[in-house]
């Protein structure tokens, strides 16, 4: 019964995942398990395959073997899109907005295209049906704006944007999916120490409305006051997981990060 | 059909899948240095034709000099054509579909520029490989399926060359694998795109003047060949030298022979089958071209 | 404010409606063909707005879904002798599949891959035009069938109230769900998969959309000329139809629909162009390109990743650039 209980809170279940590129082996026989409302943490040297994992969890690159279970569901082989439906959200290492779109039109991308909703006749003839469908997800568009602090912004064009609220942006974007597991790709990278806090506090906030994230970073102390479980990548496998404070103590991915006689991290 | 005629056919095949294999090549080059679709490369061809057409045709400079002269002018026109045009568009990155559509609109111009300038009637000047019909035992050859076959041989051999052991050659290889990396190292992106651009517009210019003989000159005929030409580049596989060469000379032959012994009507509908069939199943061509996007 | 802004796109609309409507009254039979080729040809720019413009997919195939269109309704009318509504009816649907098949190279192919299945497409019909005597008329052409209306009075109104309905329909879909997966494919197809776009499904609706108003302006252009060949639909038609859709700002509803009544009416009007039309008219473009493109890429943007830099400057002509 225990055991039961276990395998329900787990979101993501990724067993011996292997993706090889031509005869580079950039993921191997990975195992991961992120439990549900979990901020676990991904980390490894450059080139140690952390995107390449989010590129196979969410379906753009075909895996070479193993298994990835989402909420006890296999979904190793569906197209991104369906994974997105399944409650799989990203983000990315170079944020990838729509430059010319406004940051409403931006986060209404989330509400993505072919999940049911009104349909083209609906939209052409403008049918209350399309109206109140459009009504609504107008209205959750704007409450996530609302939450990730971009109300403001809403019209102004998502180019013409500070970098830092660009990534804000596409985290509202991903919220807009209605996420049960977040991706976030090196979210802090090319923040200031400013927003780096003020990405922390939207972090943990995603966190609290029950949403587990699983989070790609380089900064340690990013990592230290976020993630509850961590995981370690090296040449595509795991070296280690724990807690970061039992990580940073861990000699093999000290060794890994700084090669050998290296000092502690963080 | 006996073995000789199906010989005859090859051979004819091939001299016309060398016409498609030059503005093939081009049309490569170009998409290799810039990742740049070339849709004028075919009118390009035509309007090479036309020049040789006055040069040699109605000012009546010898074959060789005016051949010469061609090239250059086409040359020229190349260079001029990238400074000018394309490569301002490719330093601001513009959208490469709105490229694509500038590419279409230059194809566009040049039709119609060598419409104003020359009309519409179908024109041709004195074949200069002469036009007496050669037999070899049983076959019966035009003597320009031979000069263009060797003509070309010889050019593809003086270009790979360039390409492979020339500084420059070097460099605009470089420049077409890692932009940004080679302008770090002092390479001039700018000179380098047009160069190629030079290079494509003068094989186009080679393949205008040695096309006369076959077929006579109109403001159209190059969107025909293009159209092969694009078939051909796809087929071979998209910034290959040898796929372009490979995939022209396949589409020539295909077609050739499809002609004799089905129906010439349908020919084009076999060719684009044929890419439809390669397109679905092996996307990349024959030679199939690494292109890894980092997502 | 968006109220405003929608209420004024609809009164623009009724406005070129009305002066549509109008025209006719003051127009030589001649220069009211010219004005019911240019409502004609708006209706096949809507669709290429749809395909080019918001979703980004390349076509020089449009003069054959045409051309599909208007033979389509030809070849039932004057071959099975059905009426002219059911004809045009069943033209618009089979244009629609057809063009819906062309969607599936889509699904792996872009930028000039795709460009040229769709030039292949249009030699491969203008091939089966020219040999299927029997049924097209080859060469020749195809004549002897009845218009929608006997009046052709008639005939242009109702194509100028098929062209509102039309563009009112492509706006909404511009500002709905579908607009914005259209434009997200052609700015990041992979960032609109991971948002939960089903691209290949906005793919194929944005190529069955383009192919439904190529044949409704088909059906139209054959009861506009009570005659067809295959010299109406070369690729230079393919060319014009881009040009429009290009000067048009790719962006914008009027903009397409003032673009193309203009482009088409110039020649007839500026007599030097008649000739050399497609000369002027590339050289346009060719500057249009040039100094739009590259001059309107501000530092502002130049910052954002370079897959994005795609519609900058289009706010700028979408009020209607149809300065052709």
């Amino acid at each position: 019964m225990a055991e039961q209980n276990q395998e329900n809170r787990i979101v993501l279940k990724i067993e011996g995942l292997t993706k090889r590129f031509g005869g580079l082996v950039a993921v191997n026989e990975l195992n991961i398990n992120v439990e549900q409302g979990n901020i676990c943490a991904l980390i490894g040297p450059n080139g140690s395959g952390k995107t390449t994992v989010l590129n196979l969890i969410t379906g753009i690159y075909p895996i070479n073997g193993g298994k990835i279970e989402f909420l006890g569901e296999p979904i190793q082989g569906l197209p991104p899109h369906s994974v997105c439906w399944r409650g799989i959200a990203r983000t990315f290492q170079n944020i990838r907005i729509l430059g010319s779109q406004t940051v409403f039109e931006n986060a209404l991308l989330g509400k993505g295209y072919g999940k049911g909703g009104a349909g083209i006749f609906h939209t052409v003839l403008n049918t209350p049906r399309y109206r109140k469908d459009m009504a609504e997800s107008t209205d959750e568009v704007n409450e996530i704006l609302e939450f990730a602090g971009l109300t403001e912004l809403r019209r102004e064009r998502a180019c013409n944007l500070p970098y830092g609220k660009q990534r804000i942006l596409e985290i509202a974007r991903a919220l807009v999916t209605k996420p049960k597991l977040l991706l976030l790709d090196e979210p802090a990278a090319g923040l200031n120490s400013q927003e780096i806090y003020t990405l922390m506090e939207l972090i943990s906030k995603i966190n609290e409305r029950g949403i587990s994230i699983l989070l790609i970073e380089h900064r340690m102390e990013f990592i230290g006051k976020l993630a509850d479980w961590v995981f370690v990548l090296n040449h595509g496998s795991k070296i280690a997981e724990g807690t970061f404070d039992v990580i940073k103590e861990n000699p093999d991915v000290i060794q890994a990060y700084l090669g050998r006689g290296g000092r502690k991290l963080a | 059909m006996t073995v000789a005629i199906l010989f005859q056919l090859i051979l004819n095949g091939l001299a016309m899948g060398i016409i498609y294999a030059l503005p093939a090549l081009g049309i490569s080059l170009i998409w290799n240095a810039s990742g740049l679709f070339n849709f004028a490369q075919g009118d390009l061809l035509t309007l090479g034709g036309y020049i040789m057409l006055t040069v040699f045709g109605k000012l009546n400079i010898p074959f060789i000099p005016a051949f010469m002269i061609t090239v250059a002018a086409m040359g020229l026109l190349g260079y001029a054509l990238s400074q000018i045009y394309f490569y301002p568009m490719l330093e601001n990155k513009v959208n490469p579909q709105i490229i694509l559509i500038g590419t279409v609109a230059f194809s566009v111009f040049i039709r119609n520029l060598v419409l104003v300038i020359w009309g519409t009637t179908p024109q041709t000047y004195t074949n200069p490989f002469g036009s007496q019909v050669m037999q070899i035992g049983e076959l019966y050859l035009m003597p320009h399926v031979i000069w263009i076959v060797a003509i070309v041989t010889v050019l593809l051999s003086l270009l790979q060359y360039f390409l492979r052991s020339t500084m420059v050659g070097i460099a605009m290889r470089a420049v077409a694998q890692r932009q940004t990396a080679s302008w770090l190292m002092g390479i001039r992106n700018d000179r380098m795109i047009a160069l190629t651009f030079l290079l494509s517009t003068s094989i186009a210019a080679v393949s205008g003047v040695l096309i006369s003989p076959i077929l006579p000159l109109t403001p159209s005929m190059g969107g025909m060949i293009a159209v092969k030409a694009m078939a051909a580049v796809l087929i071979g596989g998209l910034g290959s030298f040898s796929g372009a060469l490979i995939g022209g000379v396949a589409v020539g032959i295909a077609e050739t022979i499809f002609a004799a012994i089905v129906d010439p009507a349908y020919r084009d509908i076999f060719i684009f089958g044929i890419l439809v069939l390669f397109l679905l199943f092996r996307p990349g061509g024959i030679f199939k071209a690494q292109v890894s996007e980092k997502v | 404010m968006k109220k405003v802004k929608t209420l004024l796109h609809k009164y623009i609309l009724l406005v070129i409606g009305f002066i549509l409507l109008i025209l006719p009254l003051f127009t030589s039979q001649y220069e009211f063909y010219v004005v019911e080729r240019g409502v004609q040809n708006a209706i096949q720019v809507l669709g290429l707005l749809i395909l080019i413009g918001y979703s980004g997919m390349m076509s020089l195939g449009s003069a054959a879904l045409l051309a599909t269109g208007s033979y389509t309704y030809g070849i039932l009318l004057v071959k099975l002798g059905i009426s002219p509504w059911l004809g045009a009816l069943l033209a618009i649907i089979i244009t629609t599949l057809i063009g819906t098949l062309l969607a599936f190279p889509s699904f792996r192919l872009a930028g000039p891959f795709l460009v040229v299945t769709t030039v292949g497409f249009g030699e491969i019909v203008r091939i089966l035009l020219l040999n299927l005597e029997s049924l097209t008329g080859g060469a020749y052409g195809l004549e002897g069938y009845e218009n929608l209306f006997a009046d052709s009075r008639l005939v242009y109104a109702f194509m100028v109230v098929t062209l509102l309905l039309v563009a009112v329909g492509t706006q909404r879909i511009s500002n709905s769900k579908l607009g914005l997966a259209l434009k997200s494919i052609r700015q990041d197809e992979v960032a609109a998969e991971i948002m939960g776009v089903d691209v290949r499904r906005a793919k194929m609706v944005s190529f069955a959309l383009s192919a439904m108003l190529a044949g409704l302006s088909g059906v139209f252009l054959a009861n506009l000329t009570g005659y067809m060949s295959p010299d109406s639909f070369t690729s230079a038609e393919s060319t014009t139809y881009l040009l429009m859709v290009v000067m048009g700002g790719m962006n914008s509803v009027v903009g397409a629909i003032i673009s193309s009544i203009v482009i088409t009416a110039l020649p007839e009007f500026l007599r030097f162009l008649s000739s050399s039309r497609l000369l002027v008219y590339s050289l346009v473009l060719l500057i249009y390109l040039r100094v739009h493109w590259v001059k309107s890429s501000r530092p502002s943007c130049a910052g954002v990743a370079k897959k994005l830099k795609i519609n900058i400057g289009n706010n700028k002509s979408g009020r209607g650039g149809g300065n052709g």
